[in-house]
């Protein structure tokens, strides 16, 4: 039949075309290397070999990762990852580098953390520095960045083999309502949208101490020059927190100054409200904080624990405790840094919006100068249970 | 202003694409309705059949020759037997009785025919004919009476027995048929934990008998047809006629007398005689051995054909949603009933597309499974030589070949093959490093999902898409199964059976019948019969 034999000639043809084209960019997982870190650092080797200005250090999590494998036997490799360093002049090209040594190309899919070096964020923008993060649509814009006060590349290193940095960075940041002195997670997404608008952050800087990983402090990059231009210690980064009420958990101790000894507010909530005001060119700040929280520990004097009048004394200790912290705080990088991380200009481009465009040209200056008040009111509506 | 709209035209080969998206899919639609006429050349087009003369030799009332007839007939039927007699005590009228071995009952011969007869009294009333004295003496229920061989040896052929008297034309045809009674017990391929234990025999008189039991209703209207040119066979229509469409009624009576075959060894062949389309690989007409559910479909207003020699019965019109009911959907509680409905549709999904998005996960989107799963799926994959669709393909062929071989196995040896097959072959298999033992889950699930399908013709639709799907993931990733899963759902809301979506409640869009859908409402709220169906009768309650 003529019409059977055209359908049947256009229907194989049809498929034969399909078949043909196979598949196209197919690429089986255990032919791919998961990327989950990636480190920069400045290089500093002087042989040829290693040329460019970056030392860029990849971590891929090996085959034999899962105690799953093929023998149904729990025989675990000693390390989960490898680490991989290149060197460039870029980092995209860098990782390219890598695939002169390795038969599984990475793929970016699952990158968790980014840690860049201090040192060589002091000299680089960070625009560039995370240039291709941004830009590789592979990357997802989840991925954490860090800062590292030391090598960047030696956070990748743990004692413990079997567990893998780059996962357990990401796992320190969830701590957020433990304590106050985790930053909200900064995530790729997030400084983009800050560095192309251009505005001043902080970011968690990540060190090894004894082996292990510790969260400690914050890098500040300005905005301007998307630089880094100093540290925050732990407690500047608890002040951060409280002056911007961004903590969600966390504890606060003071000493009562009559018996010299410790108490422990734990909080529950804590919100801050940053008003601007503006006369002339002339900027000026008020910072209130609010939390609510409970009595955790009192060394001091344990018999009156649910004494209204000694709790309301504790209120006061509190609260000038978190003051200072907080002036401390706004005080370094207003005066040293000069750089606002707190989202004070943020603040005035909402309430006065023409004075913002006056003022922000040079607004780092223009903060440095301004005049911030801050206060403080905690209320303590729990103190646990007690025995009379 | 000119430059600067030139400079905009986008490059030829952009236009060429923009050609192939018009194009490539009116060919396609083109090549699947001229494959769809060919399919369908006895189908809608089809002329009725014209209904066959009935000749053969007249009966002409002459003992001897009459029954000379039948023996030549009878030459070459040596299962039927020819018993001469004499009426009454000595009167001296020749009969002989032609009757079909096995098929019609002996008791009944020997007691309601011969012994009636040669006991009767035909003295009697001489003035009343003969033919009428014979039928007043004949304690039998179903008679009538057949004036040619031919058509006689017909009805002797299915169990009547034919009575020839001396001096009368034509034949009495005696109704003496043997029962084969089978129980009517519970369909093993449609189990319920509660529910009648009922279901249809090979009986037709037994199955159109169980409808009639559910209840006094005159509307209950039952029609009988022939079908089959040269081994015809009854089959009945039933529906209630103050309910159902009768557009639906009548399009069921013209389809059916369309039918043209040789014979119809079961409703499987009317059903794919009288479905709407060949090509669709979806099961346009539910068939079901369970008289509950034939009744609660007569109810809602659709129309069930019933074929004598199977205990399959046709539901039509039928929609894809109720493949994926249960009975007991409406026997248990409802919220029970909404639960399971809903996993039964999620089942319906993972069996369809379970395998071919691990394809698609492994060989393309290594991004889409959580990191933490990304590792264990690395390890276990090490050792496979073979890419993901190679690897699926192997374990589901297994899969369906243990299948297709354990319907066939004597039911004792089942149990063991299915312990051989899957769990000593499924664990060699990962421990030869053939297969990875995530995608054992998988497959496992797609199997345990393919079993919760109520209806064993829908879940081989599924079965056989599986594959396709697989092949598309395999070919383009996720992309295809997104292409595919598309193709399906324009092919779904394209069909119709009978003149109703089948894509069910959900394409022509009536809102209102959504409480028996997705979820099954209380019986309180279901007050009206699905609108779909256009019932004569839409209040069902209340």
């Amino acid at each position: 039949m003529n019409l059977w034999r055209r359908v049947a000639s256009l229907v194989l043809g049809l498929t034969a075309g399909l078949m043909l084209a196979g598949c196209w960019s197919s690429k089986e997982i255990d032919q791919l290397s998961v990327l989950i870190g990636v480190a920069l650092d400045r290089n500093e080797s002087k042989n040829a070999a290693s040329e460019g200005r970056l030392e860029v250090t990849i971590q891929t999590l090996t085959t034999g990762a899962s105690s799953l494998n093929s023998q149904g036997q729990g025989q675990t490799t000693s390390k989960p990852y490898i680490n991989m360093i290149a060197t460039g002049n870029s980092v995209y090209e860098a990782i390219r580098e890598m695939s002169l040594r390795t038969d599984k190309p990475p793929i970016g899919h699952h990158l968790k953390a980014i840690v860049v070096s201090a040192d060589l964020a002091k000299h680089n923008s960070l625009e560039n520095l995370l240039d291709f993060f941004m830009r590789d649509n592979d990357i997802r814009p989840g991925s954490l960045v860090f800062v590292s006060s030391g090598q960047a590349n030696r956070v990748f290193e743990l004692k413990r083999s079997e567990e893998i940095p780059s996962f357990h960075m990401a796992g320190i940041t969830e701590n957020r309502y433990r304590t106050s002195k985790i930053l909200p997670p900064t995530t790729l997404g997030k400084i983009k949208g800050e560095i192309k608008g251009g505005s001043s952050m902080l970011l968690p800087n990540i060190i090894v101490r004894d082996g292990k990983l510790k969260l400690s402090g914050a890098g500040v990059i300005r905005g301007k020059t998307k630089k880094l231009v100093g540290l925050l210690s732990e407690e500047e980064v608890l002040g951060v927190v409280w002056a911007t009420g961004s903590g969600k958990g966390g504890v606060m101790s003071a000493v009562d100054p009559a018996t010299k000894r410790p108490l422990v507010y734990e909080v529950n909530s804590m919100h801050s409200t940053i008003r601007s005001f503006v006369s002339g060119d002339r900027v000026s700040f008020n910072v209130s904080i609010r939390s609510i929280g409970r009595m955790m520990e009192n060394w001091s004097k344990p018999e009156e624990s649910s004494n209204q009048q000694f709790l309301d004394d504790q209120t006061k200790l509190f609260e000038r405790k978190i003051l200072d912290l907080v002036e401390q705080t706004i005080e370094k990088v207003q005066r040293q840094y000069k750089t606002d991380v707190l989202g004070f200009g943020d603040r005035l481009r909402i309430e006065h919006p023409r004075a913002w465009e006056r003022l922000k040209a040079n607004w780092d200056e223009r903060f440095a100068e301004a005049d911030i008040r801050t206060d403080v009111k905690i209320r303590i509506e729990d103190y646990g249970l007690v025995v009379e | 202003m000119l430059k600067w709209i030139i400079a905009h035209i986008p490059s030829w080969y952009l236009f060429l694409q923009a050609a192939a998206v018009g194009l490539v899919p009116y060919g396609v639609s083109r090549i699947g309705a001229k494959l769809n006429a060919m399919a369908m050349f006895s189908q809608p087009n089809g002329k009725p059949r014209p209904p066959e003369e009935e000749a053969g030799d007249p009966l002409t009332g002459n003992f001897d020759d009459d029954l000379a007839v039948f023996e030549q007939w009878i030459e070459n039927y040596a299962d039927v037997g020819i018993r001469n007699f004499e009426l009454g005590v000595d009167s001296g009228i020749k009969a002989a009785v032609i009757y079909a071995e096995g098929l019609s009952d002996r008791t009944v011969i020997d007691r309601q025919v011969l012994q009636a007869l040669m006991n009767a009294d035909f003295e009697a009333s001489p003035d009343v004919p003969l033919a009428e004295r014979v039928l007043r003496r004949l304690p039998v229920l179903k008679t009538m009476e057949c004036g040619n061989v031919r058509q006689a040896m017909g009805q002797v052929l299915i169990g009547w027995a034919a009575l020839i008297v001396d001096g009368v034309q034509g034949a009495f045809m005696l109704g003496v048929f043997k029962g084969v009674p089978r129980q009517m017990d519970e369909p093993e391929s449609e189990g319920l934990i509660r529910g009648a234990r009922v279901g249809f025999n090979e009986n037709l008189h037994d199955n159109t008998a169980i409808l009639r039991r559910f209840g006094e209703n005159q509307s209950l209207f039952i029609l009988k047809m022939k079908v089959g040119r040269r081994a015809k066979r009854n089959v009945a229509i039933a529906y209630i006629e103050d309910v159902a469409d009768p557009a639906i009624v009548e399009e069921v009576k013209k389809r059916l007398s369309r039918i043209d075959l040789d014979s119809v060894p079961e409703s499987g062949y009317i059903e794919q005689m009288i479905e709407d389309s060949s090509l669709s690989p979806f099961p346009q007409i539910q068939s079901t051995e369970r008289p509950d559910r034939v009744f609660g479909a007569l109810m809602e207003g659709r129309v069930a054909v019933l074929l004598a020699g199977t205990p399959f019965a046709l539901i039509v019109p039928a929609t894809l949603s109720m493949f994926l009911q249960s009975p007991e959907d409406y026997f248990e509680r409802w919220l029970p009933g909404t639960m399971f409905r809903l996993l039964r549709f999620f089942a319906l999904m993972v069996s369809l597309l379970a395998p071919s998005l691990y394809i698609s996960f492994i060989s393309f989107h290594p991004g889409l499974i959580p990191t933490k799963l990304t590792m264990s799926i690395i390890g276990s994959r090490v050792n496979v030589p073979f890419t993901a669709l190679v690897e699926a393909l192997i374990l589901e062929v297994s899969i369906e070949l243990l299948r297709e071989a354990g319907l066939r196995l004597p039911k004792p040896i089942g149990p063991a093959m299915g312990i051989v097959g899957g769990l000593v072959i499924g664990e060699a298999a990962v421990q030869a490093g053939i297969v990875s033992p995530i995608l054992v889950i998988v497959i496992a699930v797609t199997a345990i999902s393919s079993f919760a399908i109520p209806h064993y013709n829908i879940g081989l639709s599924f079965r056989m898409l599986r594959f396709v799907s697989m092949f598309c993931a395999g070919v383009f990733g996720l992309f295809g199964v997104i292409m595919f899963f598309l193709a399906l759902c324009i092919h779904l809301v394209n069909l119709r059976s009978f003149g109703v979506p089948y894509a069910g409640p959900l394409v022509s869009y009536q809102f209102e019948d959504w409480k028996d859908f997705l979820v099954r409402a209380p019986l309180a709220a279901m007050k009206r019969r699905p609108q779909m169906l256009k019932p004569k009768q839409p209040i069902r309650k209340g």
